[in-house]
C-alpha cells in the first residue's frame, strides 16, 4: 500500500471532529419525537418531496457508494458511465409510472415482507422477510472495510490499529444515534449530508478537472484502456451486453424500486403523488451518485498514471490498471488527499464520512426493522407490544454492527466491490422483485410460486468471487449468473402459480390478496 | 471513440448542471419541510 504525503492536515481532522459531533447531537436530540413504530420505521408517514428526496439521496449517496463507483472509473474508465445514465433513466421513469413503488405506498405497507403476508401468506413474509435481512446484511458487510480504506487514503493514516479504532468509533456513533432516533434522526442527518457531499463533490470535479486537464484525462484513459474505456458495448471493456442488461435490473430498477431502503422512503412520503415526484426528482441524483465517483476515479487513474513515483503501485509493467482490488479501491481517496487543499478536503473527508454514517444508519435501522416487524413479531402472532418492538430493533442493530466489524475484517473481497454488493444484493432481489412484479400485476400469482421464486433467488450467492471459485463455476461471469437467476426466479413464480394455484376460501392465507387497486392504509391526502 | 468520447463527455457536463440545479433547490425546499414536520409531530405530542 503507498504511503504518500497528504494535505489532510490538523483544521482538517478539527474540521471532521466537529461536524461529526453535530451531526450524532442531531441524531441523538430527535430521539424525544419517538412514540410507535410508525415514527421509528418510517417517520410517521410525514416526509414532504423535497425532504425526501434529500433523505433520498443523501442516504443512497454514501461513501461506500462514492468507493465502488470511483473503482469501477478506475477499471472501466468512461464506459463505466453507462451504470450511471442506467440508474437515472430507469427511476425517472419508475417516477412517471409509478411502477411496483405507487401500488406498495397505496397499500400502506412498510417493508416489502409486510406486502408478501398481504398478497400471500405469513409464511412467505416471514421467509421472505429472512432473505431480505440475511442478503442486506451481508451486502453491507464490506461497508466498514470500504471506509477504512477511506480513512488510510485520505488522512495519511497508515497504523492499521489507528485505522480500525477510527472506524470502531464512528460505527458506535452511528449505533447510539440509530438506535435512539430511528427514522427521524435518519432523514435530518440525511439532509444536512446532502447538503454537503452535494456542493463538496461538484466543487472537488471542478478542481479535478482544472489539476489535470479534461485532455489529459481523455488521453491518459484511451493510453489504458483503448476504446474500451469509452464504449460499455465492448465485451473487452469488462462491461459488454450482459452486463448492460444485469445494470438495468440492478443499478436501475431494484436499487430505486425493490431495494428496501429505497423503499422505505416511498413508504415514508406523505402520498403517492409525493412518491412519483420524489422519484422524478430523485433521478438526478440516482445518477450523479454513481457518476462524480466514477468520474473522479477516473481523474485518479489519470493522476496515478502520469505519476512516475506512484505508476507502480496502480499498474503493472504494461500499463494495465493493477487487479488488486484493494488497490483499486484506495486510488481515488489517495487523488483526493493530492489536489485538494487543506480546509477543503478536511470539509469534503467529513461529509463522506458523514455520507459512510448515514448510509450505516439507514442500513442498520433497516434490517433491524425488517428483523422486528417481519420475521418476530408475525412468527410471534403479532402479540409484541411497541414497546418490546422498539427494544428489540435495538437490539439488532447493535447485534448488526458487531457482525460488520468481524466481516469487515475477514471476508477476502477478490472483485469489484460494486459487483459483490449487486451479488449479495441478489440473493433477496432477484426473488423479491418477482414477488412484487407477479404479487403487484398478476391476479393468479400463488403463495407456492412465491416460495419457488424465493428459493430460486438463494442461487444468486454463486456469483460471489469465493463462492463461484468454490463452484467451479469460473467460465460464468456474476452479470450471466443474476440474469439466469432471475429468469429461474420467474419461470418458477409463473409454473408454481398455474399448477398450485391459492385456494380462494382463505385456508391457505391470512387475508384476501391486496391489489394494487385495493384500499390499503390510505395517504394523508385521500384521509383529508 | 471520437463519438463515445464527445457523448461522455456532453453528458457528464449536463448532469453535473442539472444536479447543481437540483441541489440547490432541494437544500431550500427541505428546510421548510423540516420545520412543517417538526411543528406537525410538536402538535401531535401536544394533542395527546
Amino acid at each position: 500500500m503507498p504511503s504518500l504525503p497528504t494535505n489532510f492536515g490538523t483544521l482538517d481532522w478539527l474540521i471532521v471532529a466537529v461536524y461529526m459531533a453535530a451531526t450524532v447531537g442531531v441524531g441523538l436530540y430527535m430521539n424525544r419525537y419517538i412514540r410507535d413504530m410508525g415514527d421509528y420505521i418510517v417517520a410517521g408517514r410525514s416526509l414532504k418531496s423535497r425532504l425526501a428526496v434529500a433523505t433520498m439521496i443523501g442516504s443512497e449517496l454514501g461513501l461506500v457508494t462514492v468507493m465502488y463507483s470511483a473503482q469501477k472509473g478506475f477499471t472501466g474508465g468512461f464506459a463505466a458511465f453507462h451504470i450511471a445514465v442506467i440508474a437515472g433513466v430507469v427511476t425517472f421513469i419508475v417516477g412517471m409510472t409509478g411502477f411496483i413503488v405507487v401500488p406498495l405506498r397505496r397499500l400502506g405497507v412498510m417493508t416489502i415482507p409486510e406486502f408478501y403476508e398481504k398478497r400471500f401468506s405469513r409464511g412467505v413474509r416471514i421467509f421472505g422477510g429472512l432473505l431480505l435481512a440475511f442478503a442486506g446484511i451481508l451486502n453491507m458487510g464490506l461497508f466498514l472495510k470500504a471506509g477504512a480504506l477511506f480513512v488510510t487514503g485520505l488522512t495519511g493514516l497508515t497504523d492499521p490499529n489507528a485505522v480500525a479504532v477510527v472506524m470502531t468509533v464512528m460505527l458506535a456513533l452511528v449505533i447510539a444515534y440509530t438506535i435512539m432516533g430511528g427514522m427521524v434522526s435518519v432523514v435530518i442527518t440525511d439532509y444536512i449530508q446532502f447538503v454537503i457531499l452535494s456542493f463538496g463533490m461538484i466543487l472537488t470535479c471542478g478542481m479535478a478537472v482544472y489539476a489535470l486537464g479534461w485532455p489529459n484525462i481523455v488521453e491518459t484513459v484511451a493510453a489504458v484502456h483503448g476504446e474500451s474505456g469509452f464504449n460499455p458495448l465492448l465485451e473487452g471493456s469488462g462491461f459488454g451486453p450482459s452486463y448492460i442488461m444485469w445494470m438495468i435490473f440492478t443499478a436501475g430498477l431494484v436499487s430505486c424500486a425493490v431495494w428496501q431502503t429505497s423503499v422505505m422512503r416511498a413508504c415514508a412520503a406523505e402520498s403517492v403523488e409525493v412518491v412519483r415526484r420524489l422519484y422524478r426528482w430523485s433521478s438526478i441524483g440516482f445518477l450523479i451518485r454513481f457518476m462524480i465517483p466514477q468520474f473522479l476515479g477516473i481523474c485518479a487513474l489519470t493522476f496515478f498514471f502520469n505519476n512516475p513515483d506512484f505508476r507502480g503501485f496502480f499498474f503493472d509493467e504494461t500499463g494495465s490498471p493493477t487487479a488488486d482490488p484493494t488497490m483499486t479501491l484506495q486510488a481515488m481517496p489517495l487523488f483526493l488527499s493530492q489536489i485538494l487543499p487543506t480546509g477543503i478536503i478536511g470539509l469534503v473527508g467529513a461529509g463522506l464520512l458523514a455520507a459512510f454514517m448515514s448510509t450505516h444508519d439507514s442500513y442498520l435501522l433497516c434490517w433491524a426493522s425488517v428483523l422486528t416487524h417481519d420475521v418476530v413479531a408475525p412468527a410471534t402472532n403479532e402479540r409484541l407490544t411497541t414497546r418490546w418492538r422498539l427494544a428489540l430493533s435495538r437490539v439488532f442493530i447493535l447485534v448488526i454492527g458487531l457482525f460488520l466489524l468481524v466481516w469487515g475484517l475477514w471476508y477476502d473481497l477478490g472483485q469489484d466491490l460494486w459487483d459483490y454488493m449487486a451479488v449479495s444484493g441478489a440473493i433477496y432481489f432477484t426473488g423479491a422483485f418477482t414477488l412484487l412484479l407477479a404479487g403487484l400485476y398478476w391476479k393468479r400469482a400463488s403463495t407456492v410460486g412465491a416460495y419457488l421464486a424465493l428459493i430460486a433467488g438463494i442461487g444468486a450467492v454463486a456469483g460471489l468471487g469465493p463462492v463461484n471459485q468454490a463452484l467451479g463455476l469460473g467460465m460464468y461471469k456474476s452479470d450471466e449468473i443474476g440474469l439466469a437467476i432471475t429468469a429461474l426466479a420467474l419461470v418458477l413464480m409463473f409454473a408454481g402459480s398455474l399448477l398450485f394455484p391459492d385456494r380462494m376460501d382463505g385456508s391457505d392465507r391470512r387475508e384476501q390478496p391486496a391489489r394494487a387497486d385495493s384500499p390499503g392504509r390510505p395517504d394523508r391526502k385521500e384521509e383529508a | 471513440m471520437e463519438f463515445w468520447s464527445t457523448l461522455w463527455a456532453v453528458v457528464f457536463v449536463l448532469c453535473l448542471l442539472l444536479f447543481a440545479v437540483v441541489a440547490v433547490y432541494v437544500s431550500v425546499g427541505a428546510l421548510g419541510d423540516i420545520r412543517a414536520l417538526f411543528r406537525r409531530m410538536g402538535r401531535r405530542d401536544e394533542e395527546a
